[in-house]
């Protein structure tokens, strides 16, 4: 909201400077959105007739004036097309400066001389937009300084006010909160000219009515906050002051100018109607003097006196200060409260803001000064109690994933509907920004596609990020909110960064996912987990996998599905692994617990193995392990190949088995006889044979 | 010629036969014609049969003598011989030491992520304890509970996004802020006692261009105790601030107004780009807007059946993304969630 310096000072005794003023009302709790300071340099326009208007010969856009100040008549050419003979106008006369800084000079346009300039509201600083020339009424005197006779020179201040802060919508209100004490609210002691209301509306943001009445209707609104209803009758004016109840005005938005409607919302000072109308009065009638007026009475608001009960010492307690009671009373008093008995009388302008007595801690604190308060730490060092595990969780994760390559993405959890895995349990908004923002997210992959797409299209070599969000669905008579990690990727562990005879190419493949996956379930050892087959129809039917521990589904990897990635207009392998972490805190966890390793040597044997191409290697150490659990330490896969040779369904598998005792160190015999054992169950379990 | 004189030959003539070999075998060999059972001092000493009582004990020292300079110089040339044996195998290794390097890929963290936990990692330290809360919320909790009933002006201040939830009955949400979550957490409380939390979380606006997100992040305080004071808050904050933006940073707090704390403030620091002077970051008020806080509001704890007369706290709030704008001299709020690798790797 926009106030005039001048006006303010017009109601209070103010000598301080806009910025001065600006300080005191940032730290009265009054934002300074912005100063404009208007006309600070302008001078040299005055006033004129124009008497006569030519065609410019050599352009049709352009016309030549004759302004005549009331003592000389100057040639002026104007490119606007408003102005007729008879017009009286502001005309800058060279020497003048204009509200941009700009220094007239007498110059020639197309060919004919100028000496001037006839100027729209906006070279006079009152307004940032104009449709032409200024055409002043026509009663204005020929040859007045229009600087000092329109208060061109005034700074406007750009306030923003607070929903609490009624009363401060008006310049009376701003004035009061300068100067508490001593206002000047008598209605005849400031006249504004017909011109001046309407420079001073304009300049305040609002656009001056039709006719001077409702003109003097908004300047009183402006001024004092109070709307007025103005009714123009062949024989009189009627004006009106209706008081309204915020409560129901907020309720029933009636239809009213929108400067009203935000008054009466936040509240009006019921003792300002009477002065309002007071003041309205007098101005038609020193304005339009052959009008009568006729004051309709509204009916006024019925408030009874509200006395808000206060301790200084709860007021010193909750603000962190000392202050004596007589401080505090006083503080109140100059406020316009009147304290009795430790119980103080609102005032009226501030009836319907101040409640409760941390209402008046607010006042003591913004008029004592912020800054004077002293500062302290909370009596209660300690937390209270833990983080929360998904926290927590969430914190380790976000620091491991990055040190494995990827990058951290944040992004938007609003998405297109077609990309919503379960409409029937969606969440959609009522007023989305745009269609394409208009479901919560079901899955994260919804929100983490584009954005790969967007690099890859973006000129990136690879995509490797992960992103720890919510999800959101509706669950029987609930609303779920899951927090779940993403990672996608389209590069395998590490990109070389350049080829060399030792950089081994490196396709992204399922078993990249799967080990990033058990890292970082390293973070959270205590859980166990395995793989079974994915049912995801976005996801590659056959590399990929769900993610159990027990029978709980905690998570899904793999590669996407091609069809899937391709309505993301992506054309290269991407790699998903999703984990739900708010179902992984609540997984119960064992707690570490130190084992005892055995100090015996390891003793190693190798198996090569040929195979079905479809036996899981899962089977294979299944059996193995089943059949000599206590000494097989470990099984390791080294290495892995199927060709034409082996035959179409057959795979190789070259896997080294470690056997230790924890009590003993083995013999050759014991080991020898334990791992033909082993070898020979293993062949008669599985459809293998040894190489 | 007598032992002693033979003796002392070796002495002379051993050294420089040492020094002369050139591989480690060489020296080896020497070693063993030297000093091996077989070897010339060895020799020498079998003339001691001859030689005088009084003689013998001379020679004997003298021999010991040269037997361990030579060692010594046999050790010696040991030493040398083997470092420039391994000097000239690791000639073989060169390497261009200013080919690209083969590292590890470090991805990077979110600037918004990065901000956030720098905001909760100081509040921690002070003994807040991290909670969270839903994103989709009812209007009791998004507004009622927080001293914000239907039709308040204060409203107007949050462009809310209204879920359509289909059979559910009540009206949700997507939070405007993330104050609910003191309502949620207040709501916990036992009679007596203390909370002390820090709520990172996601909001929603209705609006978006450069400077304002759909969707943004916030992180909510709140402190509540007997006898918490306006000091306790500015002493809170001032400690946070200088620990994000420097010790020397000034710190304002001017009186504002939320209708869930009374007293209000927000609170600004000095632009960390003109320092006060005034410039187009601070949009000439030398002074940048951080956060918003005040004295939790007495309905507010109505609310959730806390009894204003025994409990008093405070609360603040703060836009990461505004902040992370600010210390990064980011410009568009979009680039946050554009996820441009060129823009996520610069951080």
């Amino acid at each position: 909201m926009k106030f005039s310096l001048n006006w303010i000072k017009d109601l209070a005794p103010i000598t301080l400077g806009a910025q001065d003023v600006a300080d005191k009302l940032t730290q009265m709790g009054i934002e300074v959105e912005g100063i404009h300071r208007c006309g600070q340099n302008i001078k040299g326009i005055v006033t004129g007739k124009i008497q006569a208007i030519h065609p410019h010969p050599n352009a049709d856009k352009l016309r030549i004036t004759e302004f005549f100040d009331g003592s000389t008549t100057h040639q002026i050419v104007t490119g606007a097309q408003n102005v007729q003979v008879g017009d009286i106008v502001p005309a800058s006369l060279p020497g003048a400066v204009i509200a941009n800084g700009m220094s007239i000079k007498p110059s020639a346009l197309r060919g004919v001389d100028s000496f001037g300039m006839l100027c729209s509201q906006v070279e006079l600083g009152i307004a940032e937009a104009s449709e032409g020339i200024w055409i002043l009424p026509a009663d204005t005197a020929l040859g007045l300084d229009v600087v000092s006779a329109f208060e061109l020179q005034d700074d406007i201040l750009d306030l923003a006010i607070l929903p609490n802060r009624g009363d401060c919508q008006s310049i009376l209100g701003i004035a009061r909160e300068l100067s508490p004490t001593s206002l000047n609210l008598d209605p005849g002691a400031t006249h504004p000219t017909p011109l001046m209301i309407t420079i001073r509306l304009t300049r305040c943001g609002i656009t001056p009515a039709k006719t001077l009445p409702e003109q003097i209707a908004q300047y009183v609104l402006h001024e004092l906050g109070q709307p007025l209803e103005v009714t123009l009758t062949p024989t009189k004016i009627q004006l009106s002051a209706p008081q309204l109840d915020p409560i129901a005005v907020r309720k029933s938005k009636p239809k009213m100018a929108q400067e009203s409607l935000v008054r009466y919302e936040k509240g009006i000072d019921p003792n300002v109607a009477p002065v309002a109308l007071t003041r309205a009065a007098a101005l038609i009638a020193a304005l339009t003097p052959n009008q009568s007026i006729e004051i309709q009475d509204s009916a006024p608001l019925q408030l009874p006196e509200k006395w808000i009960p206060y301790s200084a010492d709860a007021i010193n307690r909750l603000l962190g200060l000392s202050l004596d009671k007589t401080v505090i009373d006083g503080i109140l008093e100059q406020l316009g409260f009147t304290s009795i008995n430790s119980q103080a009388k609102v005032p009226s302008w501030r009836y319907y803001d101040i409640q409760e007595w941390p209402c008046l801690a607010e006042e003591i604190a913004r008029i004592h000064g912020l800054d004077q308060i002293p500062t302290s730490l909370p009596d209660n060092a300690l937390g209270v109690e833990p983080n929360t595990a998904l926290y927590t969780l969430t914190q380790k994760l976000e620091a491991l994933l990055p040190t494995l390559g990827a990058t951290q993405l944040c992004t938007l959890p609003m998405i297109p509907p077609q990309h919503l895995q379960n409409p029937d349990a969606a969440l959609i908004i009522q007023n989305p920004i745009s269609a394409e923002e208009s479901a919560m997210r079901d899955s994260l992959l919804a929100s983490a596609l584009p954005i790969v797409s967007h690099n890859l299209r973006h000129g990136a070599s690879y995509f490797d990020g992960f992103e720890i969000a919510k999800i959101y669905h509706k669950s029987g008579d609930n609303i779920q909110e899951e927090t779940q990690l993403i990672i996608v990727t389209t590069s395998g562990p590490q990109q070389a960064p350049y080829t060399g005879p030792e950089i081994a190419q490196n396709k992204l493949h399922f078993s990249h996912l799967k080990g990033r996956v058990e890292t970082l379930l390293e973070l959270t050892r205590s859980i166990q987990v395995s793989f079974n087959k994915s049912e995801d129809p976005r996801m590659h039917p056959v590399q990929s996998a769900q993610i159990l521990s027990g029978k709980t589904l905690i998570g899904t990897l793999g590669l996407l599905h091609p069809q899937t990635s391709q309505k993301f207009d992506i054309d290269v392998p991407v790699g998903v692994i999703i984990l739900n972490l708010s179902t992984i805190v609540t997984l119960p966890s064992k707690g570490l617990k130190y084992q005892p390793f055995s100090k015996f040597p390891i003793i190693e044997r190798d198996i090569a193995l040929l195979a079905p191409r479809d036996l899981s290697f899962e089977r294979i150490v299944q059996t193995l392990q089943k059949n000599k659990p206590k000494l097989l330490k470990n099984v390791q896969l080294f290495d892995l190949y199927s060709d034409d040779k082996l035959g179409p369904d057959k795979k190789s598998l070259a896997i080294r088995l470690q056997y230790q005792d924890p009590d003993t160190t083995l013999t050759d015999d014991v080991i020898n006889a334990t791992h033909q054992e082993l070898v020979q169950k293993l062949t008669l379990t599985l459809p293998v044979s040894i190489r | 010629m007598s032992i002693l004189n033979t003796l002392d030959t070796l002495a002379d003539t051993a050294p420089p036969q040492i020094q002369a070999t050139t591989t480690l075998q060489e020296l080896e060999d020497l070693r063993v014609q030297l000093l091996g059972k077989k070897g010339q001092l060895t020799d020498i000493l079998k003339g001691m049969a001859t030689v005088s009582n009084e003689e013998r004990p001379l020679i004997g020292q003298k021999a010991n003598h040269i037997k361990t300079q030579l060692q010594d110089a046999l050790d010696q040339r040991k030493t040398q011989l083997e470092a420039a044996a391994w000097e000239s195998e690791l000639q073989g290794d060169q390497t261009d030491i200013t080919l690209p390097s083969r590292r590890t890929r470090l991805g990077k963290r979110h600037p918004t992520n990065q901000t956030l936990q720098d905001v909760i990692a100081c509040f921690t330290r002070l003994g807040f304890s991290l909670k969270e809360g839903p994103d989709i919320e009812t209007d009791y909790y998004n507004f009622e509970a927080l001293n914000i009933p239907e039709h308040h002006p204060a409203r107007a201040m949050h462009d809310t996004f209204y879920l359509n939830t289909g059979y559910l009955t009540t009206g949700h949400v997507l939070r405007t802020h993330t104050s609910p979550v003191q309502i949620h957490e207040m709501e916990k409380l036992e009679p007596g006692q203390a909370l002390k939390i820090i709520v990172p979380g996601k909001v929603y606006r209705c609006d978006a261009d450069v400077t304002h997100s759909p969707c943004f992040h916030q992180v909510e305080g709140l402190y509540v105790d007997k006898n918490v004071s306006f000091a306790q808050l500015k002493g809170t904050l001032s400690h946070f601030l200088k620990e994000m933006f420097g010790a020397k940073r000034q710190v304002r707090f001017r009186p504002s107004y939320f209708p869930f704390t009374e007293p209000s403030t927000e609170v600004d620091v000095a632009c960390f780009k003109c320092s006060g002077k005034g410039c187009n970051l601070c949009k000439q008020t030398g002074w940048l807007e951080i956060l918003g806080a005040g004295m939790v509001n007495r309905n507010v704890f109505r609310s959730v059946k806390l009894d204003p007369d025994q409990v008093t706290g405070f609360a603040f709030g703060l836009g990461i993304e505004r902040i992370a704008m600010l210390r990064y001299e980011i410009n568009d709020i979009r680039l946050f969630t554009e996820n441009d690798y060129r823009f996520l790797e610069q951080f």
